[in-house]
């Protein structure tokens, strides 16, 4: 048979139309609006892709908030810095000299699939999460091993073990979430979309890059046995559906129209309209909630002036922080007296640092400090020029140009650069390309903080030979490991990083939750993520 | 015509590996550390070290790139995302449908709708209709699709709350990304329909079919139009091209989970693998996309047919010639 044009043209068309239509039916699936019953469930917007729900990936804050409503830990912390609460497990004990923990595990556990769970377990999850991840998040242990059905021993590399809060945020912290071994080994996909863990909500439908949908899990094993359930593990709602909305403008637009109830990811821009006064305040409330990312300036202690002092102390007191939270954050944020704020996971943040002077704004003070380089150094205020790094997120760049005018004002040139969070993690580690720079982290203390000019030095350069140095490490060193660690130890290392400049704390943002006018309370667990399941309501 | 098919699908074969080494080499040039950003900011060295160990990226250059050509091209596994160490290939499986749909769907809707716009406007030309279709074309030719997309959400979705604006739970969902992407589409179309109709409704035998009395609609849409659909084939490579490059933006508008979605989060957190697999993935896309092209010009247009008739006689030819 002979195919004219016209029979192809006919042909084309027709198939064109055909193959429209069954995409289009194929690609809506089975989807469509849901009414909400009452306040059995919640509608939830998020910005990241959690991606996999698998109990051995690493992730964005929308995934950890999804796996601890599945998994649990072996130990619990209600807030950061706390002592950690049983959880999975009812105790935990530590031997230094051994560089081991030993745990002792709860009666009656059992895993959304009616498993029970015993310390061969707990000995599973561990090695199995270390083995399959297959990343250095995990180097802090070697291997688990299970004693008998109710003890297990953890054992860690003797250098990590004395480091403090390393115990307590790795037994609570959710990097090893537990699972039973019966469970992984009948998933299909190694629990990526259909994980099937101890906490009290499940899985009940996982659309890739979309929404997750989770249930209450009616029999939640600690419920069941009698235990004392916390806060943010009680099932206050029926079902939580977890939409990603990836548009962050569009989070906001999606509360608007009722498609989503509840979202901490709403923008500063938009945060107003459900504020009082706001547009939509009559339907909804914002809860604050200090953040977990703060910011700071470092100085690269390698080029001439990251490495002076005074060009140091001249930057820190150019600092407008008050022009700058009042720009940004409308004045509403934590001003951080220390390279660290107070949700210090280690617990060694000293209330009493809010008290004290911090390199207060002052350009005579920062002038008298440039004239003192200018002096020592026998160069023209004109002929310094600062090289400053600073990340590329929602908060960094608006507060270095209000710095960079400072600096201007005070005289002297700023080759100011901004890079993408990625880019800007290489540029750091090159000991020329900046002299400072201005980045948001989410510290976990003092001890962390510090720890890494003694491992990695990437933010700081230091000669590690250098007598300076070695005097910073008197202090640091002490504050690191849970055998030397004294309040007094960290207050010395705050006044030498103090005196010296090395780091300026500038603000922690407040977390804005965005949640309807029918919750009454928000639960926040200790890694900042929102349990939308155990938020109070009416 | 098959041999000149097999031939031209033969060819893309070095244009994919070419696209892989090119990306795999801008990849590898990209400041931007993958272990980092697996690990977060409070890593050891020793740890960085390792974990780049682990994802391969302490080897040398050329043993990466041999290993990467391998395992794409010989196990046919793009290996698993760094960050979610969930397998590229299954989530591609997932996602490539979406991307494509909601690309052909904005194609489909700029021929369907732009070409009987740019053959009225050539019809009528210089009058109302043409007029109006001209500068309809231009201002959607000028604005922005994403800006576009974003003033469609607040009007269909925040003020009069017609249409969803985010995910893809259901048909409706399709409706904004499909429109505003076509948009620019169905303006272009409409521009170079008209330009093209213009060319052959002037052509003698048009007039000739005129003279034999033939109704105006026939005249434009069996003989007119299909001597004038060469450029516009032309032209629909490129845009279903465009179509697949323009969902990356109308996807994170949209939050459509599709290719573009991945494409970008990977690139922003430097997992290489996804970065690679979709660009060599969008590579294959578009070789088929301009093969599929060519092959419909044979049949649209009988001397390219006889061309490429030629070419496999030749091949034919060349053949025997060899074997003697």
């Amino acid at each position: 048979m002979k195919l004219t044009r016209r029979d192809f043209l006919k042909v084309s068309l027709g198939g064109a139309v055909s193959l429209s239509a069954s995409m289009l039916l194929a690609g809506c699936g089975s989807g469509g609006s849901e009414k909400q019953t009452g306040h059995t469930k919640i509608k939830v917007g998020v910005s990241g892709d959690p991606k996999s729900l698998a109990p051995y990936a690493l992730g964005n804050d929308a995934r950890k908030m999804i796996c601890f409503h599945i998994y649990q830990a072996a130990m619990h912390l209600l807030k950061a810095g706390d002592t950690p609460i049983p959880a999975i497990c009812e105790s935990y004990e530590m031997d230094m000299d051994g560089a081991t923990v030993t745990v002792k595990l709860r009666d009656g556990i059992h895993d959304h699939d009616g498993n029970p769970f015993t310390a061969s377990d707990l000995a599973y999850s561990y090695n199995t999460t270390k083995e399959v991840a297959n990343s250095a998040s995990y180097d802090y242990f070697t291997e688990v091993k299970a004693i008998d059905e109710k003890t297990a021993v953890i054992y860690y590399n003797p250098t990590d073990i004395v480091k403090r809060n390393n115990v307590e945020s790795a037994l609570a912290q959710g990097g090893v979430y537990m699972f039973t071994q019966a469970a992984w080994e009948a998933s299909e996909d190694a629990m990526v979309a259909t994980p099937v863990g101890t906490g009290p909500y499940r899985v009940s439908s996982f659309s890739v890059g979309a929404k997750v949908i989770l249930e209450k899990v009616e029999d939640f094993w600690q419920a069941e046995a009698g235990y004392e359930v916390p806060r943010d593990y009680q099932a206050n709602f029926d079902e939580i559906e977890i939409s990603v909305i990836t548009e962050v403008s569009q989070i906001a637009i999606a509360l608007e129209t009722g498609d989503i109830d509840a979202s901490a990811n709403v923008s500063e821009q938009d945060i107003t309209l459900f504020q009082e006064g706001g547009e939509h305040a009559d339907d909804f409330k914002v809860v604050k909630n200090e953040g977990f990312l703060g910011y700071f300036m470092t100085f690269n202690a390698h080029t001439e002036l990251g490495g002076n002092i005074n060009i140091r102390k001249a930057i820190c007191h150019a600092v407008d922080l008050d022009g700058m939270i009042n720009t940004l954050a409308k004045g509403e944020a934590v001003r951080m007296n220390a390279p660290y704020g107070t949700a210090s996971s280690a617990g060694d943040y000293d209330p009493k640092w809010d008290e004290r002077e911090y390199f207060p704004f002052s350009m005579d003070t920062a002038k008298e400090y440039l004239d003192k380089y200018l002096a020592e150094s026998g160069k023209k205020a004109e002929d310094v020029v600062v090289k400053f790094a600073v990340q590329n997120n929602a908060n960094c760049p608006k507060p270095a140009e209000i710095l960079q005018a400072k600096l201007l004002e005070l005289g002297i040139g700023v080759d100011m650069k901004v890079y993408d969070p990625a880019t800007f993690n290489t540029i750091l580690t090159e000991e020329d390309s900046y002299d400072f720079t201005m980045y948001c982290m989410g510290w976990n203390g003092v001890v962390n903080a510090w720890q890494l000019n003694d491992s990695s030095n990437y933010y700081y350069h230091f000669d590690k030979e250098s007598a300076m140095y070695q005097e910073l490490l008197s202090y640091t060193e002490p504050c690191m490991s849970r055998v030397t660690w004294t309040q007094e130890a960290t207050e010395k290392l705050w006044q030498y990083v103090y005196d010296n400049a090395w780091v300026r704390g500038l603000y922690k943002n407040y977390d804005n939750i965005v949640v309807p006018k029918w919750v009454n309370e928000v639960v926040i667990n200790f890694n900042r993520n929102c349990m939308y399941g155990s938020f109070v309501h009416d | 015509m098959i041999n000149y098919i097999i031939k031209r699908l033969l060819t893309l074969i070095p244009v994919v590996i070419a696209v892989a080494i090119v990306i795999f080499t801008i990849m590898y040039f990209v400041p931007g550390d993958p272990a980092k950003n697996i690990l977060g900011q409070d890593a050891t060295e020793e740890q960085l070290q390792r974990e780049r160990e682990l994802l391969g990226l302490a080897d040398p250059y050329f043993v990466q790139l041999g290993k990467f050509l391998y395992q794409l091209f010989i196990k046919l596994n793009p290996g698993t995302s760094w960050l979610s160490g969930f397998p590229v290939m299954t989530e591609l499986r997932v996602r490539i449908p979406r991307t494509l749909l909601l690309s052909f769907l904005t194609m489909a809707l700029g021929v369907a709708v732009g070409i009987p716009l740019g053959v009225t406007a050539a019809v009528n030309q210089n009058k109302l209709p043409d007029k109006l279709c001209m500068i309809g074309s231009m201002t959607f030719i000028s604005i922005p699709d994403f800006w576009l997309a974003l003033e469609a959400v607040i009007l269909f979705g925040l003020r009069l709350h017609w249409l969803p604006t985010f995910g893809m739970s259901s048909w409706k969902c399709w409706i904004l990304p499909v429109v505003c992407g076509s948009l620019p589409g169905i303006a272009s179309n409409a521009r170079q329909t008209r330009s093209a109709m213009l060319e052959v409704i002037r052509s003698d035998y048009v007039a000739t079919a005129k003279a034999k009395g033939l109704a105006p609609g026939a005249i434009k849409y069996k003989h007119a139009l299909p001597n004038a659909l060469i450029p516009l084939i032309t032209m629909m490579g490129g845009h279903l091209a465009r179509c697949l490059g323009g969902s990356m933006i109308l996807e994170n508008i949209f939050s459509m989970p599709g290719m573009g979605m991945y494409l970008t989060t990977g690139i922003t957190q430097r997992d290489y693998p996804v970065v690679r697999s979709v660009v060599v993935i969008l590579a294959i896309v578009f070789g088929v996309v301009m093969v599929l092209v060519d092959i419909v010009y044979a049949f649209v247009d009988p001397r390219i047919k006889a061309i490429y008739e030629n070419q496999t006689f030749n091949l034919a030819f060349w053949r025997k010639r060899k074997d003697a």
